[in-house]
């Protein structure tokens, strides 16, 4: 035997069985049970008490059905079990929809993408106020700075780490603005170029020595590049 | 004239002021003082083209051209 009441006299108007049928509430002895139209709403529960379950939805059109198997305690119908079709009006809307949202986030990404360029511009601006027209032009090409310390040289790289060239090596170092990624690249550097100017030592203790990293090759440029420097203020 | 360039998300941001207009030295100091007290920024007061900067603790408004720099961490 099974029976059921429901939260919502509206939800179901047929209980059909072999034995009985009911709108709100109905006991049965039959084996085979199944409601006709369900009048679906996701907030309707079901209480009942043995064998009872629904397993299978199904909308032919005219009328929906549960089909009764095997029991839990009390359901509550999600909204994801209506399974409607979409129309072809639907599925075109969907497709459009979908390209609009695309191109939407292609626009955001370009105009990040521009405003990121002109803070960097304007990050450039400032820094070519601090330096001469020669470094500034190496810098623009090469992506690194060369600042002379008291005691060392360092060579500060746009969007990476710093070396201090000391006599005969090159140690790498880690010393960045705090949440850099939310400013322009050059504006790291210029934070880098006036800590060594003013506080040679704090930025020293401040940085991560992370020791001698380069191979010959690429130490050799750095000295190059610290050399050239050198050169360019002795004539200046 | 003076000049504080206050490096921010947007690139930099400047603040102009006339060192015998009171109410622009004003505002230049007040952003001094927030800025180094409560962001932790630290100014550096740059004089000539290619000349080292240097440390400014203090705002004087006779002075050219500042820049404040957010905090700097290593690692």
């Amino acid at each position: 035997m099974a029976y059921y009441t429901t939260s919502n006299a509206a939800t179901y108007r047929y209980w059909v069985t072999t034995d009985t049928t009911a709108s709100t509430s109905a006991t049965t002895t039959g084996i085979d049970y199944t409601w006709d139209n369900w009048n679906y709403s996701t907030t309707d529960t079901v209480t009942y008490t043995d064998n009872t379950v629904w397993k299978y939805w199904t909308s032919d059109g005219t009328g929906d059905s549960f089909y009764l198997v095997k029991p839990e305690k009390t359901i509550v119908i999600p909204e994801v079990r209506i399974a409607e079709e979409k129309t072809v009006e639907q599925q075109r809307a969907e497709k459009v929809q979908q390209v609009i949202n695309r191109s939407w986030r292609d626009y955001l990404i370009e105009e990040d993408r521009k405003r990121k360029e002109q803070v960097e511009l304007t990050a450039q601006d400032l820094l070519a106020d601090l330096i001469d027209e020669e470094a500034f032009r190496i810098y623009k090409e090469t992506k690194r700075l060369v600042v002379h310390g008291r005691n060392h040289d360092y060579v500060i790289q746009k969007g990476r780490g710093v070396y201090r060239v000391e006599k005969g090596r090159v140690i790498d170092l880690c010393i960045h603005l705090q949440n850099r990624f939310k400013y322009p690249a050059t504006d790291n550097v210029i934070g880098l170029k006036l800590m060594i100017d003013a506080s040679e030592y704090q930025f020293n203790r401040t940085a991560d020595d992370h020791g001698e990293v380069l191979g010959e090759e690429s130490r050799k440029d750095i000295f190059k590049l610290v050399e050239d420097s050198k050169n360019r203020r002795a004539i200046g | 004239m003076g000049e504080i360039s206050i490096l921010c998300t947007d690139g930099d941001h400047k603040i102009i002021w006339d060192p015998e207009n009171e109410a622009e030295v004003e505002v230049a100091k007040m952003s001094f003082e927030k800025l180094i007290n409560e962001e932790k920024y630290t100014a550096y007061k740059v004089d000539k083209k290619g000349e080292p900067a240097k440390k400014a603790k203090k705002f004087n408004p006779k002075w050219g051209k500042l820049i404040m720099v957010p905090p700097i961490a290593g690692g």
